[in-house]
């Protein structure tokens, strides 16, 4: 109840013009983001990463929670008005937002998608508030072997989460481990693969490791995509004019999709963010799913059914409280976006965990009550007030936004230590991230390996100097074959069952 | 499709961008695996020794990284592998340029060449001077060398920006050419 009343009271904080400035800001680059295809709310928060050093951190966490909020629903002005998704979250809402636009209700479909979001992330952000502190609590009978078990668990259902590219999602998952293994050992001093270097025997630092991935990777990737987004210009010329007022849903048609399917498509959405390597897509297409088959018109989805719309976004919203419960109480990030804002806390010396609700408290309410007043207040004020020029803001000229993006990743990598050798070492990380993504693996695995990896070794060796180096002692604790159980549960139903079932239905076929 | 990329659907893919990469994913795995080897025994009386860790991630890299290596030299020539991609467009078999020309032509072989530079340059020429050419390089890049003159005025604006941003806004200490 204490936590409730402190998120409460952190409201009082956006009266301050710098916090609310940071705030709305992270919000409108999140939404920026977000709507330009190729560009993500991730690339947004890993650009704004190196800031949070000069930051102050309760200003840094709104506005990394206002711009996560942000990159959830921006998607949808491209998925509508040009089907193609501005973020992958985006996806489901493209099937019916397009048909609306093609037949001139695209503004009526931003509204519903901007009323859904608004009701999803609000709904995601109070099951957090309200759940997070009994989550901690119970995350306090999870003893050293269980947290290696906790980890593992989190790294394994991440990697059979990419269904049809396991193995490689596993290499992926391996090289961010054996990057966490470089420097120092935590428990002895020995230094491991420093290769004499000074620099690396602190180990390699998160920031290098986090633009990498998702900046310097992406700037590689869309360098190469110039046709395509030429293309894209071209399709938004055909877009008409919005007026403002056309972006309002009318109650008749909030009333027709009902208040059961928010509520469903949310508790979706915020239940699918619990889970480690889900995502706001997955979120959003099991609510859509879900909505299809509970409906009694299922054939007028896909022909432009706002509940459709509906669904997806409520849900893909809601899966923003969802994705941080495991962070705040765990430590254990369930996508980039949660990584980065764990790396944000790492780096300003505060470590996740069960006790972060009660010692930081104070720092963890003001986030939380950014990401309620973002999608409280700020998704429906923005689709508003700037709806009909964000539709013009995905026509910005590449060059201009790529350069910029360059220039502050580059440079962004070098303010943490103001060391060169940092930036070479971002260089390298984008380069390697690029390949990995050009080839095909998911290189959020590496990230969720590199940022695991020192916890996962502390408490494997840990549990096994506990138990005299009996590796039975992970099935004799409670804690820790709860969740060895939970793991195989995941694996039967996500690597094993799935593809059992597709090959039956080919063989039938 | 040419002749010979019909004739040979059960012919090893070696050559394949993709068999070149897991290859190397592979030579790193071993690398490292031998480095876990070289750390010491994995235990000591009985204790996790700080090789025990990486010796097992050594291991399991090596395996997949062979695994997937091997599945895709075995992959019959234009067959699409679990992510889509088929092997001639892996190879860039569609292209007539050898695979050197086609490496400089890449764009994002450029910009990595350009972003190495830009990060060598950067302490011995200062922010502004490495920056500004920098933004205008990857500028072209994305849009090509129209409008010149243009595109450097505005690199020159991005760059002042930045250093506003980062040294006024943020109090970082930029390298500069004359300090």
């Amino acid at each position: 109840m204490d936590f409730i009343h402190q998120v409460i009271g952190s409201f009082s904080l956006l009266l301050d013009p710098t916090v609310l400035f940071y705030v709305i800001a992270g919000f409108l680059v999140g939404t920026v983001f977000s709507a330009i295809p190729g560009l993500t709310a991730t690339l947004a928060l890993a650009l704004l990463l190196p800031l949070t050093y000069s930051l102050d951190v309760t200003t840094a966490l709104m506005a990394c929670a206002s711009i996560y909020m942000a990159g959830m629903c921006g998607g949808s002005i491209t998925a509508t008005t040009i089907n193609i998704p501005g973020a992958p979250s985006s996806m489901m809402t493209a099937l019916e937002g397009y048909p609306m636009q093609q037949r001139g209700e695209g503004p009526l479909a931003l509204g519903h998608a901007s009323f859904a979001s608004m009701i999803g992330g609000t709904f995601g952000a109070i099951l957090l508030v309200v759940l997070a502190p009994f989550i901690a609590d119970a995350s306090l009978l999870v003893q050293t072997t269980g947290k290696f078990s906790l980890i593992a668990f989190a790294l394994i259902v991440i990697v059979v989460a990419q269904r049809g590219n396991i193995r490689r999602a596993a290499i992926a998952t391996l090289l961010g481990l054996m990057l966490a293994t470089v420097g120092l050992d935590a428990m002895v001093p020995v230094a491991r693969f420093t290769f004499g270097s000074g620099e690396l025997a602190a180990g390699i630092d998160l920031m290098p490791v986090i633009i990498g991935t998702f900046a310097i990777s992406e700037l590689l990737t869309q360098v190469s995509q110039r046709d395509q987004a030429r293309q894209i210009r071209e399709q938004l010329k055909n877009v008409t004019r919005i007026r403002r007022r056309d972006f309002i849903p009318p109650l008749s048609g909030i009333r027709k999709i009902g208040a059961a399917c928010y509520f469903k498509s949310s508790t979706i959405g915020y239940l699918v963010g619990t889970l480690p390597g889900a995502g706001g897509s997955m979120g959003g297409f099991l609510a859509y799913v879900e909505a299809v088959r509970t409906s009694r018109t299922p054939e007028s989805f896909g022909k432009g059914n706002p509940k459709g719309i509906a669904a997806a976004e409520s849900a893909n919203n809601a899966v923003c409280g969802g994705a941080l419960v495991p962070m705040l109480t765990f430590g254990i990030p369930g996508d980039p976006i949660t990584a980065i804002v764990l790396g944000v806390l790492i780096i300003n010396g505060i470590q996740p965990g069960p006790q972060l609700m009660e010692s930081q408290a104070e720092l963890i309410a003001p986030m939380l009550a950014s990401l309620m007043f973002s999608a409280l207040i700020l998704i429906p004020l923005t689709m508003y007030l700037l709806g009909p020029y964000f539709i013009r803001i995905v026509t910005i000229r590449r060059d201009v936004l790529f350069a910029t993006i360059a220039l502050l990743a580059v440079v962004g990598s070098y303010v943490a230590t103001y060391s060169i050798f940092q930036m070479g070492m971002t260089m390298v990380m984008g380069i390697l991230a690029f390949y990995l993504r050009k080839h095909g693996f998911p290189v959020v695995t590496l990230l969720l390996g590199f940022i695991l990896g020192p916890n996962l070794e502390e408490y494997l060796r840990r549990a096994l100097t506990l138990s005299n180096g009996d590796p039975t002692t992970f099935f004799t604790q409670p804690d820790s074959l709860f969740f060895v159980v939970l793991t195989a549960v995941f694996v039967y139903f996500l690597a094993i069952r799935k593809p059992l079932q597709l090959k039956t239905s080919s063989e039938s076929s | 499709m040419s002749r010979s990329a019909a004739r040979a659907p059960a012919k090893a893919q070696f050559t394949s961008a993709a068999a070149g990469f897991y290859l190397v994913l592979l030579l790193l795995s071993v690398a490292y695996l031998v480095g876990s080897l070289r750390l010491g025994p994995p235990m000591i009386d009985g204790r996790l020794a700080p090789s025990f860790f990486p010796l097992l991630i050594g291991i399991a890299a090596t395996a997949l990284c062979l695994a997937q290596w091997l599945a895709e030299i075995r992959r019959p020539r234009g067959q699409a592998d679990e992510t889509g991609e088929s092997t001639l467009a892996a190879a860039g078999d569609s292209s007539e340029a050898g695979p050197v020309r086609r490496m400089v032509r890449s764009p994002a072989i450029r910009l990595m060449v350009a972003t190495c530079l830009y990060i060598a340059a950067f302490s011995v020429l200062g922010y502004w001077l490495s920056s500004a050419l920098y933004v205008l390089t990857v500028m072209v890049l994305f849009a090509g060398r129209e409008r010149l003159l243009s595109k450097a005025v505005i690199a020159l604006v991005i760059t002042a920006i930045g250093y506003l941003m980062f040294s006024e806004l943020f109090n970082v200490r930029l390298p500069l050419l004359w300090e």
